[in-house]
């Protein structure tokens, strides 16, 4: 068994898979020990004995030919276990031939196949047992047969499920593309891929045989005495429960027992095939990393920046934010002491490459970080309203009338049960007294002005039936609804095409030309955001290391970092014999801790002080604000970045 | 995968992309139809499938060679099988179903009479499995977000885990001995009243509401890491809103979508629970039909049972593309 080594070795790796392996291995050993050691015992009539409550000679008494109800329960053992075993290994290995079978057939024969598959596993399992059992008769063999031959559509299904959608994934067109012969696909490519959830499945089909066994038994239909087994025994107990309980007692909590086993053992491998699906430890970790001390983080370095453009008119200020996340080892911080401020109407871009914390940082201002996320910040305050504890209660209308946000997919962001009209209209209707009618020409007036063709239609149409620059635009409106004050777009325009894109982006321009919308927009491309911003915001690796207008960022960009993404930048005036230049080395990772400047280990201008202390972000020849010891200065020594260039 | 463009093919593609519910309802139609002839199929080709000889197996051992040949004739089983197999299916059109072996009453007499109390069972354990588990499971699917109540979380998983391992048989004869036998608060047995239905319905639904209401929690965290309700977040709607307009209506598509199987299961159940409280059910006439042999009759209950159950998946499908059209529109 190649395939369930790995399996093993996995669950070895936890302290609930060592649990789940040492409890079935337990029933393994009373399994096999069991029938050797008391069977005869167990098996013999004492007519002295018969129907006794416990005692210490028999701790759940005895049945009505004097046996020993707990010596029996524990021989029980190897036949229940070995009946569902057979019946699983039936199941699985016929269900999976099949569905593979299926899967391979093309045209009408797969059609057919799958249709046949589909009505098995419609039609009631428990009949499909009996119908079988119609057939080939009663008793142990034919039930094990019958119960194995029910769960052979439940396994064809779930192989043609999951092999079709590794048969459609890349490596599988890879490995056909180069020629791969469909033995080697089926052996190498596809089974290693289906088999882990074929296995957990067959944990779950084992408790499932458990129970259709013992039901079987029940009906007269399973084991016959003198064989028998944990239903056969739980039947006779349940027949004379009313003269003593305590023949049921041992059955029943060894066929409960068993089957929560191997549900346990199937989840535990679940867990460490697809570790991404259980977060739940880390979580735990979060709140007890919470409970146990409130986030404590250095002084900001950056504040500075924003008491020095304080002013009570501005739209956001935000001083000192850190973003936290918990992990094993403590709190990890994606955003670190980001400070700015928006005056109304302004346009400031975000600009940094994927975990640079731009994101985050804008779901901040948003107010929509919620557990496990960590936010703490000296200042965070929106339109005047402090978003430092979350978001009030009281604060919900007011953030609703002066906040909208609209998000990077725009197939991710619709709800794809309700309509366009409902998912427009549901915020102004909630916040406002705005009558249906009135809310829906609103959304019209909205959707014709982002450019949207026969907007009533459209208000009653799914968001599937729109296309993606179609569902973005409906996200903009639906963001416009409330007249807000600002508009926070993260990465709006990535999941869309070039023209689609500059289609949203000229939107963007002129509604903040027929508006006071400041807008502050996210986006890994300088370019995107020089187009429709009027300041950019720099992040590297959690920090803001440049705050600039865009009208100088090309001849003043002062960071090495911005200075670097503007020569990764194309455009038509770039010599094309000249590569485009890449930043070599990777940003640090959010949970690594350097003691001075983040972007020290990629800069090419790195010098002594730059690996201890981190630079504030401070403003450079009266411009605009950097953080850098050494920024780069276009008039006094255009030549010091230089060496970089060359 | 190479396109193979007939005229006839495409005129077919166009007319399902204008006509996405008519497409709809014609695949499921045909997919009904040859379903039921499968059906009538597998039941008929049931007494050929017994091994050795059907008919010896029918009259039982210590039957004399002239009662098994007449047996054999009465039963048509002398033959050729295609002509048994237009018989069977003639009969079968005319709501012929065949007489019983054991009482020589007509089958669809039989089961016109047990019916009812099946479908009484399985239609109040389906309402009461759904009208708890739901609600339960968004509940504590909601209040465990994000890892939230973990007390909460890991008794619920082990609570839901026990009840769904045990058999219903067992439930079902502990709740007859403690509220028939011990407290005589509830009949047992019979269907003289509704009372006599309430703990064979409890018994059936433990298991179930179980397991459902575990789908119905994870479908509630899946839902509830979707995009689309942080959208509906940043509209700063109330969070018993966002519950009602944007989580539920996706949670009950897929409560919709599980409940076709999930009644299959508990037609099954209701074998087993049937016959703990002796209810004169389909469920007691076909284990007594397995133990005695009596073929007509099985043969009849799984093509009604099976058809009942097409029925109603073909109905919960067609209710599912209702609510969430794009299962059928994006086809």
């Amino acid at each position: 068994m190649s395939i369930l080594a790995p399996v093993i070795r996995q669950l070895t790796h936890s302290k609930r898979g060592r649990a789940a392996i040492a409890a079935v291995a337990a029933l393994i050993v009373v399994a096999v020990i069991a029938p050797e050691l008391w069977g005869t015992h167990a098996a013999t009539p004492d007519y002295t004995a018969t129907m006794q409550g416990p005692s210490l000679a028999h701790p759940l008494g005895t049945d009505e030919l004097g046996r020993d109800n707990l010596l029996r329960t524990l021989v029980a053992t190897r036949l229940s276990l070995v009946m569902a075993l057979s019946a699983s290994v039936i199941g699985l290995s016929a269900g999976a031939v099949l569905g593979a079978l299926v899967t391979l057939l093309r045209g009408g024969a797969r059609r057919v196949g799958l249709g046949a598959i589909g009505l098995l596993v419609m039609f009631p399992s428990v009949l499909l047992t009996l119908f079988i059992i119609a057939i080939v008769g009663s008793g142990t063999t034919a039930v094990v047969i019958a119960v194995g031959a029910a769960l052979i559509p439940e396994f064809a299904r779930l192989t043609v499920t999951l092999s079709s959608s590794v048969v459609e994934r890349d490596f599988m067109l890879a490995a056909r593309t180069l020629g791969v012969s469909p033995r080697a696909l089926l052996s190498r490519h596809l089974l290693p891929n289906i088999a882990e959830t074929l296995i957990v499945q067959t944990t779950v089909a084992f408790s499932v045989s458990l129970m259709t066994i013992a039901a079987l038994s029940f009906l007269g239909l399973g084991v016959q005495a003198p064989e028998y087994d944990w239903g056969l025994l739980l039947v006779r107990g349940l027949q004379t429960i009313s003269v003593t309980p305590f023949a049921a007692v041992g059955p029943s909590i060894a066929l409960v027992m068993a089957s929560l086993v191997f549900t346990y053992l199937g989840e535990e491998m679940g867990k460490s095939f697809n570790p991404r699906l259980w977060t739940r430890s880390v979580l735990h970790e979060n709140r007890r990393a919470r409970a146990a001390a409130p986030v404590t983080t250095t002084p900001s370095v950056h504040a500075r920046a924003v008491e020095a453009a304080g002013s009570d008119t501005d739209l956001v200020r935000v001083s000192g934010l850190h973003v936290g996340f918990p992990s094993g080892s403590g709190t990890v911080h994606p955003v670190r002491d980001v400070s700015f401020a928006m005056a109304p109407g302004e346009a400031v871009g975000i600009v940094g490459e994927s975990g640079s914390g731009k994101s985050l940082t804008a779901l901040a201002i948003s107010g929509l970080l919620d557990d496990p996320a960590l936010v703490s910040a000296d200042e965070l305050r929106v339109a005047g309203i402090d978003l430092r504890d979350g978001v009030r209660r009281s604060d919900r209308r007011a953030l609703a009338e002066k906040v909208s946000v609209v998000f990077q997919d725009p197939a991710a962001s619709l709800n794809p049960a309700l309509r366009i009209g409902a998912q427009m209209t549901e915020e102004i209707r909630h916040h406002r007294t705005v009558g249906a009618s009135d809310a829906r020409s609103r959304a019209v007036a909205l959707l014709e002005r982002v450019g949207i063709p026969s907007p009533r239609a459209r208000l009653s149409d799914y968001p599937h039936q729109l296309s993606g620059g179609m569902r973005q635009r409906v996200m903009i409106a639906a963001g416009l609804m409330m007249t807000p004050r600002l508009l926070i777009a993260d990465e709006p325009t990535t999941a869309l095409d070039v023209t689609v894109q500059a289609q949203v982006l000229q939107i963007l321009r002129d509604l903040r030309a027929d508006q006071e919308l400041a807008l502050l927009f996210i986006s890994h491309d300088l370019a995107v955001v020089a187009d429709v911003c009027e300041r950019v915001l720099v992040m590297y690796a959690g920090t803001i290391v440049e705050d600039i207008p865009v009208a100088d960022i090309v001849d003043g960009a002062a960071h090495p970092y911005t200075r670097a993404l503007l020569r990764a930048l194309p455009d038509m005036s770039v010599d094309r014999e000249t590569p485009l230049q890449g930043i070599p080395g990777a940003p640090p990772r959010p949970d690594e801790t350097v003691s001075g400047c983040r972007y020290a280990a990629r800069c090419p201008i790195v010098q002594d002080i730059c690996r201890t202390t981190a630079p504030p972000l401070v403003p450079v020849a009266g411009r605009h604000d950097v953080a850098c010891f050494f920024p780069f200065d276009p008039i006094n020594a255009p030549e010091a970045h230089d060496d970089a260039r060359a | 995968m190479s396109q193979v463009t007939v005229p006839g093919v495409r005129a077919a593609k166009n007319w399902v992309s204008a006509h996405p519910w008519l497409a709809f309802i014609v695949r499921r139609a045909a997919f009904l139809v040859v379903s039921v002839l499968a059906l009538a199929l597998a039941t008929f080709l049931m007494l050929q499938l017994i091994p050795g000889d059907p008919v010896t197996r029918i009259a039982g051992e210590d039957a004399t060679p002239q009662s098994i040949e007449q047996l054999r004739r009465e039963l048509g089983l002398d033959r050729p099988l295609w002509e048994q197999f237009t018989a069977y299916m003639g009969n079968l059109l005319t709501g012929d179903l065949g007489t019983s072996f054991q009482n020589g009453r007509p089958v669809g007499e039989i089961i016109a009479d047990r019916l009812p109390v099946t479908a009484t069972l399985a239609a109040c354990s389906v309402a009461l499995v759904l009208l708890i588990s739901v609600p339960a499971g968004i509940l504590i699917g909601s209040m465990t977000r994000g890892g939230r109540h973990r007390a909460t979380e890991s008794s619920f998983v082990t609570s839901t885990g026990i009840a769904a391992a045990i058999p219903d048989f067992v439930a079902g004869t502990l709740l007859a001995l403690v509220f028939g036998v011990a407290l005589r608060w509830l009949p047992v047995g019979g269907v003289g009243t509704a009372a006599a239905f309430v703990l064979p319905v409890i018994a059936l639904s433990i298991r179930p509401v179980a397991v459902l209401s575990r789908i119905i929690r994870m479908e509630t965290l899946n839902v509830l890491s979707l995009e689309y309700i942080r959208t509906a977040e940043s509209k700063r709607l109330p969070p018993m809103r966002i519950y009602r307009t944007h989580v539920l209506p996706n949670v009950l598509t897929a409560a919709l979508t599980v409940t076709g199987l999930l009644l299959g299961g508990l037609i099954g159940g209701a074998v087993t629970v049937e016959n703990v409280f002796a209810l004169p059910g389909l469920g007691t006439v076909v284990v007594q039909a397995v133990t005695v042999r009596d073929y007509p009759v099985i043969q009849g209950v799984m093509i009604v049972l099976g058809i009942a159950v097409l029925l109603i998946n073909t109905f919960v499908d067609a209710l599912v593309a209702l609510l969430d059209p794009r299962s059928v529109l994006a086809n």
